[in-house]
């Protein structure tokens, strides 16, 4: 069960083609995934970023970001994941909107592609803008082409599309007039911020996809909460998709740093070759 | 020899040994060691045998009280596990975590004048069932041949068990569905180590799968299937629904986001499913906070309270609206928790949650409450004294207030029925709505206790069993056809 | 980062810096003479701990009557040489120069509008894999580049990046390289040849593939490697890391303390953050030392010292046999009311060779007093007492024994102690020995991070411990538990009564001290206890080393 059939990096970003029959058959556009690499892992919530029913797998985009990411970013084609639950979280809410914008960074590039492909076939016309800080650092993008009307590009360094983030390119496009009728972002909680405020002067109704800090993802422990609009809800049940304009940005900053001491000290008696000190041994 | 009334009356009743309180709240091994031998035949020989045998009305599942503790008294100590296993399929579970003083001990004849004088069931119970499992005694029970129905049972805590058990035996394929990566439900995620160790849960599932039960890990239904998906894809015959109540309270007060404040199930979940105290063996993160509060008086708050003090907390405070004597929690668990030296702030309860620009709980601002008339539960209702503020400095808040019902599968099931708070509606056997759905435990009374989940469950088999016996009739196609 | 600060030497000759006349000696380069005048002049490839090769060019300088610019770390000062070392057009070049540079080195961030902010927000900075911008990069609070772009206020990089895409190397113990960082100023080679003299790695392939590493690419564990991590060091950008301690951004403090792992008391610098030892490293300005740090105090001490498992709270034992927990008052009652049962001739001291001189002197106080000297230590598992010639006999008369490194004890050697009745355990952790039955109390104890005191060293060098991290629980140091019972058992000739009457103490009888040998320097062990079991790396290590070179050099 949930063996890695596929692995491949993209600058820190580790696409892991995962054996798991039912979640394909049963996951929609904008739900995610728990995870466990090992027996000791930790549960963490990985967006599913595709799926084929045909093979039974699922595919996540990881971005090696802590002590987690990095087993998973370890392991090779043939290891199996010790537990992967799913689908969890509401999918994304897809009907024809008329215009829908799709921004992603990070993970989100992949992540905003079911996205994208459920909103064709609702008769939406997609524009997906996707950042990076190069260019090489893109993937997925003939699959994103194919489910887009238009592909956007802000890199760092310009070297290719817009110079600047997901949310200068937006700005552009609402200065110039464009008409958007929905806008969905995924990516660090950095960037969903900074494009809701993009899009909050011009009333663009816009979703953002949350990634707090999660342990079982069905509700049942409260440790994924956010405040949006002065309310209080699960990311796990709720979401993970949100209005961006009345996420409380600053607690969630905060909730998900609670850990940071623990995250960094995990590092000091890891091992790549897999062996853990053992605990508790008095 | 056969004693007499007199004599059993004069055999005072015999406590555990336990760990000492300045030794466990240290560590995470178990608190009671349980009896020897001797000492359960001593105690076994309290029971007068009396003709009413108010301790079986008094078991939601109406164990056979006096018969098995008559076998301990003859030493036949496997023997009186089969005899608690006819009706109670986790007796090491029960006799730990079992409110015995409200059940069977509560209306034993001896404890009438004194409920410390009655016999001692629990702590029987539990012994049995630790030595069936220690010495390997326990009988492979006799399994109908299949019948071709198949049973899906959604949640592996103590109702899906007892369902799964009782079902797997009369014939059924059963195959649960949890939504961990562990079995057992509460008894792995909620009731700490020290109350009740894993490995007793671990043997039990085990059971049941050698039994020819199949669990299914990792799914969560309502998202993996929904509960038509169950019957129309998956051909099942019935729907077992034992989810638990699953969806934390928070207080309705200011500063409830603050890191540092847990739900106690996500306290709990990091410490006992999660081994957290293993860190950095094992990789999920705690915070150890210095200065605890926990709110609430059931079990789970004392739960809460015991795994931080074990964790490192230098100082745990329950703080908790009514008095003593209104609070829920088993009594064994309130006394341990004052011996390992937790304070106990009664008749208080916090009205905002004070934090620090990095976002982190620095204390709380608490009101004083006094009692005033019942309600309907018969309890005293704490009233709020008007200018009674008082700060309370702690740095971590464990909210265990009790709970709500998940509305997971609720949702994706429409045409079953909820009551206004979400739990499921079901008849007095377990029937939902819903035709060959069924439910029990907490998602249908709201949070309650393992023993009356598995009442529960144990009703429901019997519905089932029921229902779909005289269903079978049309609905399945004998093997020789 | 910090230059290296030299005593101003009044020289023999003069020359001209920006106006100013400077006195130099023959030899010296224009940088050297530079630095020495208070003079910044930026340089990426050249420290002044380190011999210079010129080639990063960002030092240049203008020397009046030579064509073009000079590098000033290669070029000898000469007597009344005229030197500008800034001008517009210098400034100008060494931009052209710096961009040249971070057009190979994954840069964007240093030039993006929002970095402030996403910065704060990746504090520290998020632990990546491969590092592809400042605000994953594990250097960031001390990078070299920054810091140039900073004074150099570049705003914009015009060249086009080209990413190397070198593999991640992460499978060696202890180190991460990610070469795509590296931009091939070859401190670490110049630090490993020349300084060193162990060439563990050169550049290897060539043109655009040129990088750093081990001949045959071999990892650096089973190459000449002896991970001092001297190259981590000098390393300017975020390149080479040593794993276990490379997140913590920049620590809450830095305390120079004394590595007492072995006998070659190590001077190093611990960061501390969280109040926890969250990495080790020489004086930043002496990382290229001449001689080479061993992995052991440099990569090790974090997991070693920071375990869950330490001990934290004193236990005793009670009447019914059961251990408890309880505070240091009982703890220290209960010990001395069981040691002052017992005749001086049945009690024997245990001393660990880790433990710093003050907690020695005690020890040996104790023993002076309360047990006829019989003080002993181990070595190559063999008991010796130093103070006692015949020390075969002493093993039947000892019935209680203090240990200060239960951990050394194997059942074999616990068993000649025939006549046994008691063991008081002093450690850091639990072992063995302390689930026997014959033990009466476990008291926890700091480890040399988490204390002050002094340690005789190689060559009698007596060097200072300063306290760092916070002990975990209720531990103290070993001096102040054995001075606790010393004055608890009351006899008016111990006469240790505090730190200070301590050191006054050791001061007047050294040779106390030095009864107790040193810790050889290639030991595997910290009071008995194998590092690798709590540092897996450190297996790797070991067992790779027996491997390649069949010894351990450290």
């Amino acid at each position: 069960m949930y063996e890695l059939v596929e692995k491949s990096e993209v600058f820190n970003v580790h696409e892991m083609v995962i054996d798991a029959p039912e979640i394909a058959h049963s996951i929609e556009a904008g739900q995610f995934v728990i995870v466990m690499g090992s027996e000791n892992s930790e549960r963490i919530p990985l967006t599913v970023s595709d799926w084929n029913t045909d093979t039974g797998t699922i595919t996540l985009y990881v971005l090696e970001t802590g002590m987690s990411t990095l087993e998973l970013a370890r392991m090779k084609v043939g290891d199996s994941l010790y537990a992967v639950t799913g689908p969890l979280g509401s999918p994304s809410e897809i009907r024809d909107y008329g215009t829908v914008v799709l921004g992603g960074g990070c993970y989100g590039i992949g992540a905003i592609y079911p996205i994208a492909k459920a909103c064709r076939e609702a008769g939406n016309k997609v524009i997906s803008i996707i950042e990076a800080r190069y260019s090489f650092m893109f993937y997925h993008e003939k699959e994103l082409h194919a489910a887009c009307d238009q592909v956007l590009y802000a890199t760092s360094d310009g070297s290719k599309g817009k110079k600047g983030k997901v949310e200068d390119v937006i700005t552009e496009m609402l200065e110039k007039g464009v008409k958007i009728d929905q806008a969905f972002f995924i990516g660090c909680t950095q960037m969903l911020e900074r494009c809701s405020e993009a899009t909050r002067p011009y009333n663009i109704p816009t979703k953002v996809a949350l990634n707090s800090i999660m342990l079982d993802g069905t509700g049942m422990c409260g440790a994924c909460r956010v405040s949006v609009g002065g309310e209080t809800k699960f990311a796990c049940v709720d979401g993970p998709e949100f209005d961006g304009h009345k996420v409380d940005w600053k607690e969630l900053d905060q909730r998900k740093s609670a850990y940071t001491e623990q995250e960094t000290v995990v590092y000091q008696s890891y091992s790549h070759g897999g062996e853990v000190p053992k605990v508790g041994s008095a | 020899m056969e004693l007499t009334a007199k004599e059993r009356m004069a055999i005072e009743r015999h406590g555990m040994a336990e760990q000492p309180p300045d030794l466990r709240n240290r560590n995470f091994e178990e608190v009671p060691y349980g009896y020897t031998p001797e000492e359960a035949v001593a105690e076994a020989q309290r029971c007068l045998s009396c003709k009413k045998m108010p301790c079986v009305s008094g078991c939601p599942v109406e164990v056979p009280i006096p018969e098995f503790i008559a076998l301990v008294a003859e030493k036949k100590f496997a023997e009186a596990a089969r005899v608690i296993k006819t009706k109670n399929v986790l007796p090491a579970v029960c006799g730990r975590v079992c409110p015995q003083e409200t059940q069977c001990e509560g209306v034993c004849v001896r404890g009438k004048k004194d409920i410390k004088e009655a016999v001692a069931v629990g702590n029987l119970e539990r012994f049995v069932a630790d030595y069936e499992r220690e010495n390997n005694l326990a009988e492979v029970p006799e399994i109908k041949n299949k019948n071709g129905l198949k049973v899906a049972v959604i949640g592996s805590g103590p109702s899906g068990l007892t369902v799964a058990g009782d079902l797997i035996k009369l014939g059924y394929e059963v195959t649960i569905y949890e939504a961990f990566h562990r079995g057992g439900g509460v008894l792995v995620y909620g009731i700490p180590e020290f109350r009740l160790p894993k490995k007793i849960v671990e043997s039990e599932i085990s059971a049941l799968e050698d039994l020819g039960v199949k669990i299914y890990y990792n799914s969560v239904i309502g998202r993996l299937h929904k509960v038509d998906d169950l019957f129309n894809v998956l051909g099942f015959n019935a729907v077992y629904i034992g989810v638990g109540a699953g969806l934390p309270i928070f207080l309705n007060i200011p500063g409830n986001n603050f890191n540092g404040v847990f739900s106690a199930n996500e306290y709990l979940t990091r410490s006992n499913l999660m081994k957290s105290y293993l860190f950095p063996q094992y990789r999920t993160p705690m915070i150890i906070g210095k200065k605890v509060a926990v709110l609430g008086g059931g079990n789970v708050a004392m739960d809460s309270a015991r795994t931080a003090i074990r964790l490192g907390a230098e100082k745990v405070t329950i703080v908790y609206r009514r008095a003593r004597e209104q609070m829920p929690a088993r009594a064994a668990e309130a006394h341990h928790a004052e011996e390992e030296k937790i304070e106990f702030r009664l008749l208080s309860s916090p009205v905002e949650i004070f934090g620090n620009d990095e976002g982190w709980v620095t204390g709380m601002k608490c009101q004083r409450y006094e009692l005033g008339e019942p309600d309907e539960s018969g309890r005293q209702r704490p009233v709020p004294i008007e200018d009674s503020f008082f700060e309370f400095d702690c740095d971590q808040v464990l909210v265990s207030i009790g709970g709500e019902a998940n509305p997971l599968i609720t949702k994706t099931t429409p045409d079953m029925k909820t009551n206004k708070w979400g739990y499921i509606e079901t008849d007095d056997w377990g029937r939902t709505s819903k035709k060959l759905v069924y439910a029990g435990g907490d998602i249908v009374t709201g949070a309650a206790t393992v023993i009356s989940a598995m009442g529960a469950g144990r009703m429901a088999a019997k519905a089932i069993h029921e229902d779909l016996m005289k269903e079978s009739d049309e609905t399945v196609t004998p093997d020789w056809w | 980062m910090a230059e290296l600060v030299e005593e101003k030497k009044i020289g023999t000759e003069t020359l001209t810096i920006n106006g100013k006349s400077v006195s130099f000696f023959s030899g010296d380069t224009i940088l050297e003479v530079a630095r020495r005048s208070g003079v910044y002049i930026p340089t990426l490839c050249a420290r002044a701990d380190l011999p210079s090769i010129g080639s990063c060019r960002l030092c240049i300088v203008k020397v009046e009557g030579m064509r073009g610019y000079a590098t000033s770390c290669t070029t000898p000062a000469e007597p009344n040489m005229v030197v500008t070392t800034n001008s517009p057009e210098i400034e100008k070049l060494r931009r052209g120069i710096l961009e040249l540079i971070l057009s190979e080195h994954p840069s964007a961030c240093l030039v993006c509008p929002i970095r402030e902010s996403c910065e704060k927000f990746n504090a520290p900075s998020s632990k990546t894999g491969r590092v592809t911008g400042c605000n994953m990069c594990p250097n960031r609070d001390i990078c070299e580049l920054r810091q140039l772009v900073e004074y150099l206020g570049l705003k914009e990089i015009r060249y086009p990046f080209l990413y190397k895409d070198f593999p991640l190397e992460r499978d060696d113990p202890f180190m991460d390289r990610d070469y795509n960082l590296c931009i091939l100023c070859g401190r670490c080679i110049r630090v490993c040849q020349e300084n060193l003299g162990l060439s563990a790695i050169s550049f290897i392939r060539r043109g655009h593939d040129t990088k750093v590493g081990t001949s045959f690419e071999k990892l650096h564990v089973d190459g000449n490697c002896v991970f001092c991590m001297h190259c981590v060091d000098v390393c300017p950008t975020g390149a080479l890391t040593v794993r276990g301690s490379k997140w913590h951004g920049y620590p809450d403090s830095e305390t120079p303390t004394t590595c007492i792992l072995c006998e070659r008391g190590c001077e190093l610098v611990i960061d501390t953050k969280w109040n926890k030892v969250m990495g080790a490293h020489p004086i930043r300005d002496m990382s290229a030392g001449k001689r080479e740090y061993c992995v052991k105090g440099r990569c090790c001490l974090p997991a070693l010292f920071n375990s869950p498992d330490r001990l934290k709270y004193p236990s005793t034992r009670r009447d019914d046999g059961k251990m408890i927990y309880t505070d240091w008052d009982n703890a220290v009652r209960h010990v001395s009311e069981i040691v002052s049962h017992y005749s001086p001739k049945e009690i024997a001291v245990l001393s660990s060779r880790h433990l710093t001189d003050e907690s020695i002197y005690a020890l040996n106080e104790f023993a002076r007093v309360y047990a006829e000297s019989n003080i002993f230590y181990f070595k190559d598992a063999e008991i010796i007492f130093p103070n006692i010639e015949k020390s075969d006999e002493i093993f039947k008369d000892i019935k209680i024994l203090y240990l200060t490194e239960a951990n050394s004890f194997t059942d074999e050697t616990i068993e000649r102690f025939g006549n046994l009745e008691n063991i008081i355990i002093q450690d850091i952790y639990p072992s063995s020995l302390s689930r026997s039955d014959k033990v009466c109390a476990v008291f926890p104890t700091t480890v040399f991070t988490e204390m002050n005191g002094t340690k005789t060293c190689a060559d009698n060098r007596r060097e200072t411990i300063t306290k760092a991290a916070e002990p975990p629980g209720n531990a103290i140091p070993d001096w102040e538990i054995t001075i606790q019972i010393g004055n608890a058992l009351d006899s008016p000739d111990f006469r240790m009564r505090d730190f200070r009457s301590i050191q006054s103490n050791i001061q007047m009888h050294p040779w106390i001290i030095t009864a107790i040998p040193m810790v050889p320097k290639d030991s595997l062990t910290y009071r008995g206890f194998p590092i690798a079991d709590f540092v897996p790396d450190f297996r790797i290590f070991v067992e790779g080393r027996l491997k390649s070179k069949g010894e351990i050099h450290f």
